[in-house]
């Protein structure tokens, strides 16, 4: 029964993809269309345009970095959650090292000055 | 299978229905709730008799016809699929949330979700994390907005870090239900206590990450306005901007109804055991619209943090306090085995 579920989720992504579409096409259908120059301009005017690519702050970056490595490693203990009575004391032990080695990423994160902002 | 996807396809189309008059009804709500707080009257004109009820409609038609306006310099195809994205995955999300307790028809089970996947909580984590790309591409295809492009990647930042510590303090619930499958979850707790007298520091931890996943006030620093003009969606207009709220929205019930089945019971109850049916539903939309309201009461209520404030909380304190919080989980559980 789990694979007739997850076609019903890709069908549903799907569905909802194109209805959002279609409403904002019709939206974009109904409106008027007196468009001009200035119009067309960015609404927020009189400040200076940047550049996308390269107005994006490292510190971003770092958070981003961060992230996919924590998420992993919460990721990773999921299974260890579901399977907790099969593993029992040992693996609550195996759990526990693992931590240790989150924090001395942790720290190591925090020491180097990745979680500071100024 | 194929009368099973019939009956699926059906559902989402329900669903797809009540999630936008819940948006519709929000929109309503929102601002109703924001003028009682404010002592102000809210919107009332539109059906006098109604309170305003019928208002959100009227914003909406109205929204259909506003002039769109796509900036010459934005990146066209994505500045048209970012709102698309932004209110998709919510709603996505929202097709694996329960909707009421299951109902028992002959010897089996009827579920009022779209699809009930047995790993319910991961996949609702995940949708709701594909969010974050309909903001960050709001966002880099605005064409240079100096604004939008700060509020995009503040928002990215702050929904990932709060992810992290999310799927860390929904960990606790889980750990001691052993499944990711949010009826089971609900389940465990009909026999024993709710989870939130057992994991009070998780519940916390999971109220704070509720607030700043969905940026709502004490965290609601990509639309701060007196710093980023109207935030990432600063160049949107008509319906392409109307699509960033409906989509938040549904994140906030999605966040609510996660919310209360892994912390108080789901549709249990103290005065329901399993019958009948339609007092675990109230109870269960009670609890799921308490935390609705709890949003909205936070937008009226609390300043905003600081960026920095905001980042520290996330990665300085709520993310060792819920590691450590899983390892007494764990050691706690081990002990006390023949318990669960």
């Amino acid at each position: 029964m789990q694979n007739a579920e997850w076609l019903l989720l890709g069908i549903g992504w799907l569905f909802f993809l194109v209805v959002f579409f279609i409403l904002i096409a019709l939206a974009y259908y109904l409106a008027p269309k007196e468009y001009s120059k200035e119009k067309l301009d960015l609404y927020e005017c009189g400040v200076p345009f940047v550049d996308e690519a390269k107005e994006l702050n490292i510190k971003f970056f770092i958070i981003a970095v961060l992230f996919t490595l924590f998420d992993v490693e919460a990721i990773f203990m999921y299974p260890w959650a579901v399977n907790f009575k099969e593993l029992g004391v040992l693996g609550v032990i195996e759990l526990s090292i693992f931590i240790v080695f989150v924090f001395i990423g942790w720290i190591y994160a925090w020491a180097k000055g990745a979680l500071e902002w100024e | 299978m194929l009368i099973y996807v019939l009956t699926g396809a059906i559902k989402l189309l329900v669903v797809f229905v009540l999630l936008l008059l819940y948006a519709l009804f929000m929109l309503w709500f929102e601002r109703k709730a924001l003028g009682f707080i404010q002592i102000r009257i809210g919107p009332k004109l539109v059906s006098s008799g109604l309170e305003g009820l019928l208002q959100p409609i009227a914003d909406m038609l109205k929204t259909l016809w506003k002039e769109d306006i796509v900036p010459h310099r934005a990146d066209k195809l994505v500045f048209w699929l970012a709102p698309v994205i932004g209110a998709m995955f919510p709603f996505a999300a929202a097709m694996a949330m329960p909707f009421g307790p299951p109902l028992k028809i002959g010897g089996s089970y009827f579920y009022l979700s779209v699809v009930h996947v047995n790993v319910g909580i991961l996949y609702i984590l995940a949708a709701l994390g594909l969010t974050s790309y309909g903001v960050l591409s709001a966002g880099i295809a605005s064409g240079g907005n100096k604004y939008s492009l700060i509020s995009a990647q503040r928002e990215v930042a702050q929904m990932v870090s709060y992810e992290v510590v999310m799927a860390l303090a929904l960990l606790n619930p889980i750990l001691m239900a052993q499944s990711l499958d949010l009826y089971d979850i609900v389940a465990m707790q009909a026999h024993h206590l709710w989870f939130v007298f057992y994991q009070p520091v998780a519940f916390v931890v999971f109220l704070i990450c509720m607030f700043a996943t969905a940026a709502i006030v004490p965290f609601d620093l990509p639309e701060a306005e007196q710093e980023l003009v109207a935030g990432f969606n600063t160049e949107y207009s008509a319906m392409k901007m109307g699509m960033f709220p409906f989509g938040q929205f549904v994140t906030i019930l999605v966040m609510s109804s996660l919310m209360v089945i892994f912390f108080l019971g789901g549709w249990t109850g103290p005065i329901w055991n399993g019958h009948p049916w339609i007092l675990g539903f109230i109870w269960y939309w009670i609890k799921v619209f308490f935390f609705v309201f709890l949003f909205i009461w936070s937008w009226g209520t609390f300043p905003r943090y600081r960026y920095d404030q905001l980042m520290n909380i996330c990665w300085k304190i709520l993310l060792p306090i819920s590691v450590l919080n899983i390892l007494w989980t764990g050691f706690a559980l081990i002990i006390h085995i023949p318990m669960i």
